[in-house]
Parts: C-alpha cells; structure tokens; sequence
C-alpha cells in the first residue's frame, strides 16, 4: 500500500507544498509582514514571538490574519510618523532664529521622538502632543526638564515670529500631572503677560 | 476612553479571568474569541489609556524561541476592566465561569 501511495501521481508535490505551507511559509511571511511596523517598533519582535505560540496546524491561518494587522497597523503607524516628521520640518523652517546667539535645537533626540502629533490648528496656533504617560512604546517618558526646555522653546518662538505665528498652545503630560500653558499674544510693546 | 464594544467587553472579561496573572497575545484572543487584527489594537490603546502595562519574557528562563511579550493589569485597568467584565452579557465566552467566580 505504501508503495501504492508513493507511486501515485501529484504525492510528492503535494508534500512539497504542504511542507512549505505549514512548515517554513508562516515563519518566512510573518517576517516580511512584520516590515510593514515601523523600524523599532515593538510589534515585530511581539508577533514573531507570538508564532512559536501558535498550534502549528493554526500557524497559516494566524500569519494570515497578522497580514492584516500589521497592513492596517503598519502602515497606519508609518503615516503617523511621516506626517509627525513633516510637521516638525516644517516647524523648524518657521523657527530660523533672527538672533544667532539663540539655540536653535534646544531639545534631545529622545524629546523629539516622544512627540506624538503636532497639528497646526489655525494660522496662530500649533497643539504639540506628546505620548501620554502609558504608551511604552518608546519606552520613553516626559520629565519635567523636557517639559521645562519644550515650554521655553515654544516661547522664543512665538516671540520671535509675533508677526506670523503670535498665538501657540502647549499640551504635555508631565511626571507631576497635566500641565498646560499657553502663550499670550504679545502686546504692542512686545511683552508677554 | 474606550468605545465599549464587544470585543473590548470580551477582553475585558479575559483579563479578569486572572486579574493578576501576566496575560500573552495568542491566549488572550483564544480566551475573548476575537481575531488579532481587533485585539492587537485593543491591546495598544489599553497601554495608551494606562490601564495595562507590558514586558518581555526573561530570555534566561526560556529556550529556543524569541521572548515573548505579556501584559498585566494596572490598578486603574483593574477598575475599568472589573467594571466592564461585570456589564458584560453572559454570551461573551468565559463570562459565565467569571459570574460563577464572583458567585462564590
């Protein structure tokens, strides 16, 4: 009978597929949908992870339906940093210092990365947020010396381009609790009250 | 604050099943009878709301396989969570052995 079976037409294709299918193809497409997560992200090494986990008869089904996480949530992620580092870009070509001896990069790459959206409300406003306080995924945390140099450097700013930009909003969830400032137009005579 | 729907109730319930235990991914979508592409969202904005908080496996205690990620329950996500695993119908799987533990 065994030699009945190995003999029959389309066996060892079969196999071939069935190996590949079950054996090396969930592991080998998990990782190429796992690319979809932005670099760092903690997802990718999650979802691999998770594979050893999985029945190894569930394994295709649950790569397949990973595809979908990580399409939706991937890429979603992806367009939220893209767009992040374009407001920041731009951010930036506003800010260029009319006073040279001004700082003009005051906070710490780690600062810049905890930054969750940066939306420019109106012509006047922009509403910087960052990550609150339970979201791990930089493993990072606002102190309040972040907080301190962020506040300072929206201020010079807004003073600095009182023509353009006179009117910004500041959000940011500190270690101590909510903190919220927002900055006053200046008056005619440039001061801020 | 999260919207409350179905799946959330079911995770909810799943948690509560061990409010103390570390939960992993896999199991907690077997237990709540949801898909990955709901739970996984689920999942991060839990963490974003801070009502749990996550870490890895040690990788001395395991072997041959990548660490795998856990969550627990913060004391805040033992409240919402408690209170949404109570409001939830007794058709979401594993509510009924929850009622029967808060029975006894």
């Amino acid at each position: 009978m065994i030699a009945d079976l190995i003999s029959l037409q389309g066996l060892w294709g079969t196999l071939a597929i069935s190996c590949l299918v079950f054996g090396l193809a969930p592991g080998a497409v998990l990782r190429f949908a796992v690319l979809m997560f932005p670099a760092g992200d903690e997802r990718r090494k999650e979802l691999i992870a998770e594979l050893y986990a999985v029945p190894r008869w569930e394994r295709p089904i649950w790569v397949f339906e990973q595809l979908e996480v990580a399409g939706c949530e991937g890429i979603g992620e992806r367009m939220r940093r893209r767009r992040k580092a374009r407001a920041l870009a731009a951010a930036d070509r506003v800010q260029e210092p009319s006073d040279t001896t001004t700082p003009t990069l005051l906070l710490d790459p780690s600062a810049i990365h905890s930054i969750n959206t940066t939306t420019t409300l109106d012509g006047n406003a922009v509403e910087i947020r960052p990550r609150p306080l339970g979201d791990k995924h930089w493993e990072l945390r606002w102190t309040d010396a972040q907080v301190a140099v962020l506040e300072t450097e929206l201020n010079r700013v807004a003073l600095a381009q009182q023509d353009e930009l006179n009117l910004r909003t500041f959000e940011a969830r500190a270690l101590g609790g909510l903190k919220r400032t927002c900055l006053k137009k200046p008056d005619d005579d440039g001061s801020v009250r | 604050m999260q919207r409350k729907t179905k799946a959330l109730m079911a995770v909810a319930v799943a948690f509560m099943q061990e409010p103390n235990a570390r939960h992993w991914g896999y199991e907690l979508g077997r237990e709540a009878n949801i898909r990955s592409g709901v739970m996984y969202p689920i999942l991060r904005r839990m963490l974003d709301d801070g009502w749990l908080e996550d870490g890895w496996e040690d990788r001395a205690t395991i072997d041959g396989r990548p660490p795998r990620r856990y969550y627990t329950l913060t004391d805040v996500g033992m409240r919402e969570l408690g209170a949404l695993a109570v409001q939830a119908p007794a058709a979401i799987p594993a509510q009924s052995r929850l009622q029967e533990g808060f029975a006894r």
